[in-house]
C-alpha cells in the first residue's frame, strides 16, 4: 500500500501491469480496484489541484471530483495513453474552470498558504524547515499571477517532469503553443519574483 | 535574430531543447548582449526556485471521501433504476388485476365479439362502440361493483405496501448517508 501511495512518478513495469489490472477490474465496476488508483495517484492529484488553486481545502475538493469524474467517465479512456496524464488532465480542467468561476471571493494569501497539507519531503531541522517554508510561500505567490492554463503548464513541467507533448496532451493544446506559454511564464515569473525581491 | 527570439530560446534551453547550434547561437548573444544576459540570470533563478520544489502530500482523508462519494452514487443511481422498477413492476399488477375483469365484462357486453369480428370501419360503428362502452360501464358497475371495490381496494394495499418500502429506502439512504 505504501509503494502505491508513491507513485508519483512512472512506474516499472509491474506496477504498470497492477495499473492496467485495476483499470480493467474499476471499469467493470469493481469500485475497491478504483480505490486502489486513488491510493496511487492522491498525491500526484492533489498536488497539482493545490498548485493551481493555492489553498488546501479547494484543492481536496478539486482533487475528489477529478476522482469521482475519472470514474464515471472510465469507459472514454483510451488504454494506450498514459492513465497519469488522463487523469491530470481531468484534474487541470477542472481547476481551470473553478480558477474562471471565481467572481470576488479572494482569500487572503496567508490563509492561503498557512494550510498546504504535509510537504512530501520533510526537513527535520527547523531551519531548514523554515527556509523551505518561505520557499514553498514564493512559490504559490509566484504561481498565482499566472493565467490558469500557464499555471498548468507550469506545474506539469516543474512538478511531474512532463515533457513538452505530454503537456500538449494534458491540456489540449499544440506543442509550439506549451513552449510559447512556458516562455511567456517564465517571463511573467522572472518579473514577479524580482518584484517580490524588490 | 531579435532579442525576443532569443528570450523564447532561454526558455527551451531550461528545459534542454536546443541543439547543440542553437545553444552556441545563444551563447554567442548573451556576450554581447546585457539585457538578455540580465534576462536570463533571472529566468535561471525563477528555475533553481521551480526545480526540485517537493510535492504536496494528500490529506489522508482524500481516499476515504473519494469512495464514500462513489458509494454515494452509486446508491443514488441504484436508487434511480429501483425507483423505474417498482413503477413498472406496480403498473403490470395492477394491469394483471383488472385485465381479467375488464375483459370478462367486455366479453358479457358483446363488444369484444363486434371488435373482433371487424372493428370500427365507420363513425356509427364508432359511435356504436362508445355506446357500448357507456353501457359496459353503468353494467360494470351494476354487476360487478363488489369485485372492482376488492381490485380497487387491492391495488390501494399494495401501492400503500410498495411506497412503504420506497420511502424506508430514502430514508434508511439518508441515515446511512
Amino acid at each position: 500500500m505504501e509503494d502505491e501511495s508513491k507513485a508519483g512518478k512512472v512506474k516499472d513495469n509491474s506496477a504498470e501491469s497492477d495499473e492496467a489490472r485495476w483499470l480493467r477490474q474499476a471499469r467493470n465496476g469493481d469500485q475497491a480496484a478504483f480505490g486502489r488508483l486513488v491510493n496511487a495517484y492522491q498525491t500526484p492529484v492533489y498536488n497539482l489541484a493545490y498548485r493551481m488553486l493555492g489553498n488546501g481545502a479547494e484543492a481536496e475538493e478539486a482533487a475528489q471530483e477529478a476522482f469521482v469524474r475519472a470514474y464515471k467517465y472510465l469507459d472514454s479512456y483510451d488504454p494506450n495513453r498514459s492513465f497519469k496524464t488522463w487523469l491530470l488532465s481531468i484534474t487541470s480542467h477542472y481547476c481551470i474552470d473553478c480558477i474562471r468561476k471565481r467572481h470576488i471571493t479572494w482569500l487572503s494569501l496567508n490563509e492561503e498558504i498557512a494550510a498546504p497539507g504535509q510537504l512530501r519531503e520533510q526537513r527535520h531541522d527547523p531551519e531548514s524547515e523554515v527556509v523551505e517554508r518561505e520557499r514553498e510561500e514564493q512559490i504559490q505567490t509566484l504561481l498565482q499571477s499566472l493565467s490558469p492554463t500557464d499555471r498548468a503548464a507550469v506545474t506539469l513541467l516543474y512538478w511531474y517532469d512532463y515533457s513538452y507533448e505530454e503537456i500538449a496532451e494534458a491540456l489540449e493544446l499544440t506543442v509550439s503553443a506549451v513552449k510559447s506559454r512556458l516562455y511567456r511564464a517564465r517571463r511573467a515569473l522572472a518579473e514577479e519574483m524580482q518584484g517580490v525581491m524588490v | 535574430m531579435r532579442c525576443e527570439r532569443y528570450r523564447q530560446m532561454m526558455s527551451e534551453q531550461l528545459d534542454g531543447g536546443l541543439s547543440a547550434g542553437e545553444q552556441g547561437k545563444l551563447n554567442a548573444h548573451l556576450e554581447e548582449c546585457d539585457t538578455c544576459q540580465a534576462a536570463w540570470e533571472r529566468m535561471r533563478a525563477v528555475d533553481q526556485l521551480f526545480r526540485g520544489a517537493a510535492m504536496v502530500e494528500a490529506p489522508v482523508r482524500l481516499r476515504v471521501d473519494v469512495m464514500e462519494r462513489l458509494g454515494g452514487e452509486t446508491r443514488r443511481r441504484n436508487l434511480v433504476w429501483g425507483g423505474i422498477g417498482l413503477a413498472l413492476g406496480s403498473g403490470v399488477v395492477t394491469a394483471l388485476l383488472i385485465l381479467p375483469v375488464l375483459l370478462g365484462v367486455l366479453n358479457a357486453s358483446g363488444v369484444a365479439s363486434t371488435l373482433v369480428s371487424g372493428g370500427p370501419e365507420t363513425a356509427a360503428q364508432l359511435l356504436t362502440v362508445a355506446r357500448s362502452a357507456g353501457r359496459v360501464a353503468w353494467t360494470l358497475l351494476e354487476t360487478f361493483g363488489l369485485p372492482l371495490v376488492a381490485a380497487g381496494f387491492c391495488t390501494m394495499v399494495m401501492a400503500l405496501v410498495i411506497n412503504g418500502i420506497w420511502l424506508g429506502t430514502l430514508h434508511r439512504l439518508r441515515v446511512v448517508r
